[in-house]
């Protein structure tokens, strides 16, 4: 396993070692694909602009400067803006500022089932800022640090902590007393491994 | 996330916000939630290795830029020398010449009288082609061109009207209509030199954009030449396809690697289109 810092292996890029990239693409592939599925739930999709991410990295290494940010803001905010284009241009009419709501027609079944379970999350999360629901992906789902959060949506750590904890807050205030139980009896009903939380 | 990193999770949160202290089994509730309803992913590895071939296949930009050295007050001048050679070329007897003038010329004769030889450059053909050149317009490659890209700028000269009346050769390769995908096939290649399919987008506005590359194609007849595509094609799109020659390097290069013509002066480029179904 190559252990060099992003910021060597940018380099080694810029210096004509093309090669290097590779490692690259092998430690932030998987990142990248899970950031872009959960802001589009379809593979197809999330293959595409995964695929024009790294391209984009690839071809724009030049312009990184690593005096501005880090290796992985940078790509981070290339995944991010490119699923803001993909939607642009594919759904011009729809305004757009995340494509939480998008996507519909390109996913399977099996999407498909498992959008509508998580339907009753999406009611609540909807009515929450593209970046809030960024922000409870990356530390539900993605079990990130608020460093790591912080890194990725470019503010700070305690800043990362504070968004968190308002975007709950008011994910609590939506839901209300009467939906949260209903919300407890479906974790018990369909998801297993939660039971032992009762 | 297990149940303890939930009670861990909810703890921090009435943390950063005491006011959240009272409804600590609310926030447990939708944590829980959240994370049961975590969509599974699965990742194609087949997808993922594939990308990662195409994408190294391909020579960063940066890297072999020519401007890539040049000082900032070179390429603060570049603009301005652009103008003064244009002023030369529209001054009436200037002795300065575009050369895209010979470039549609419809009749090979006067290509000849501007030396065609000239223009025309086999520093990309293996040693001992050359007269294969002369003969064979697949591996005619023109130095003027420094991109595929920059076809579509010739294809606003007022030559343009001319060009249609320029003898053509057959295409060294053959492409048809496509399925969508992530992939196009060239159903046969012929070249003399090692070269590439190089296929561009076309945009509702006619700009055209790099799509994909095939792998580096060698000497001979090939067949089924894959080019990966970097996203998706979709139906009613229209895509080009170009045969490119390797400088060498077996990496294309844009801006380096040449689209090749025949002896016309006919770039080596096909257009088609993503179609719902093959036609019988």
């Amino acid at each position: 396993m190559d252990t060099r810092d992003d910021s060597v292996l940018v380099s080694a890029v810029k210096n004509g070692a093309p090669a290097d990239f590779g490692v690259l693409y092998d430690r932030y592939f998987e990142k990248i694909y899970r950031f872009i599925f959960y802001k589009t739930f379809s593979k197809e999709t999330a293959e595409d602009i995964t695929s024009d991410v790294f391209h984009k990295a690839y071809e724009r290494l030049h312009s990184f400067d690593p005096e501005k940010g880090t290796f992985s803001q940078w790509i981070y905010r290339i995944a991010r803006n490119t699923v803001i284009d993909h939607y642009r241009t594919v759904k011009k009419t729809v305004p757009i500022e995340d494509a939480f709501d998008l996507g519909e027609e390109d996913r399977t079944i099996e999407e498909h089932d498992a959008l509508i379970a998580l339907d009753r999350v999406r009611e609540f999360m909807k009515s929450l800022t593209p970046r809030q629901r960024e922000i409870i992906t990356l530390r539900i789902w993605e079990e990130l640090s608020y460093k790591e959060i912080a890194e990725r949506i470019e503010t700070t750590e305690d800043a990362a902590k504070m968004a968190f904890s308002r975007a709950m807050k008011e994910l609590r205030e939506k839901c209300g007393p009467m939906a949260l139980l209903v919300l407890t009896a479906l974790i018990f009903s369909d998801s297993l491994p939660f039971r032992e939380l009762s | 996330m297990d149940a303890a990193q939930i009670e861990k999770l909810v703890d921090e949160l009435m943390q950063f916000d005491p006011s959240l202290n009272n409804n600590e089994a609310d926030l447990r509730s939708i944590v829980a939630l959240i994370v049961a309803k975590q969509p599974h992913i699965e990742i194609d590895t087949s997808f993922r290795e594939t990308l990662r071939e195409r994408i190294l296949a391909v020579q960063p930009q940066a890297i072999v830029s020519p401007y890539a050295k040049l000082s900032w007050w070179a390429v603060r001048l570049a603009p301005i020398g652009a103008v003064a050679l244009l002023i030369l070329t529209l001054i009436p007897g200037g002795t300065i010449h575009a050369p895209t003038t010979t470039v549609y010329d419809p009749s090979p004769a006067q290509s000849d009288d501007v030396g065609i030889t000239s223009t025309y450059s086999t520093m990309d053909a293996p040693e001992g082609t050359e007269g294969e050149v002369a003969t064979a317009p697949s591996v005619a490659t023109q130095d003027q061109i420094p991109s595929p890209s920059l076809k579509s700028s010739f294809a606003d000269d007022s030559s343009m009207m001319r060009m249609e009346s320029v003898p053509q050769e057959p295409l060294p390769f053959s492409i048809l209509a496509q399925l969508p995908g992530m992939s196009v096939t060239v159903d046969t290649v012929t070249t003399v030199s090692p070269s590439f399919i190089v296929v561009y987008r076309t945009d509702a506005g006619g700009n055209e954009q790099l799509a994909g590359i095939s792998p580096l194609i060698m000497p001979g007849t090939t067949k089924g030449v894959p080019v990966y595509l970097r996203q998706r094609s979709h139906i009613g799109e229209y895509y080009t396809a170009s045969l490119v020659s390797d400088n060498g390097n077996r990496i294309f290069t844009e801006g380096e690697d040449m689209v090749l013509y025949d002896s016309y002066g006919n770039p080596y480029t096909l257009g088609f289109e993503i179609v719902s179904g093959y036609f019988e």
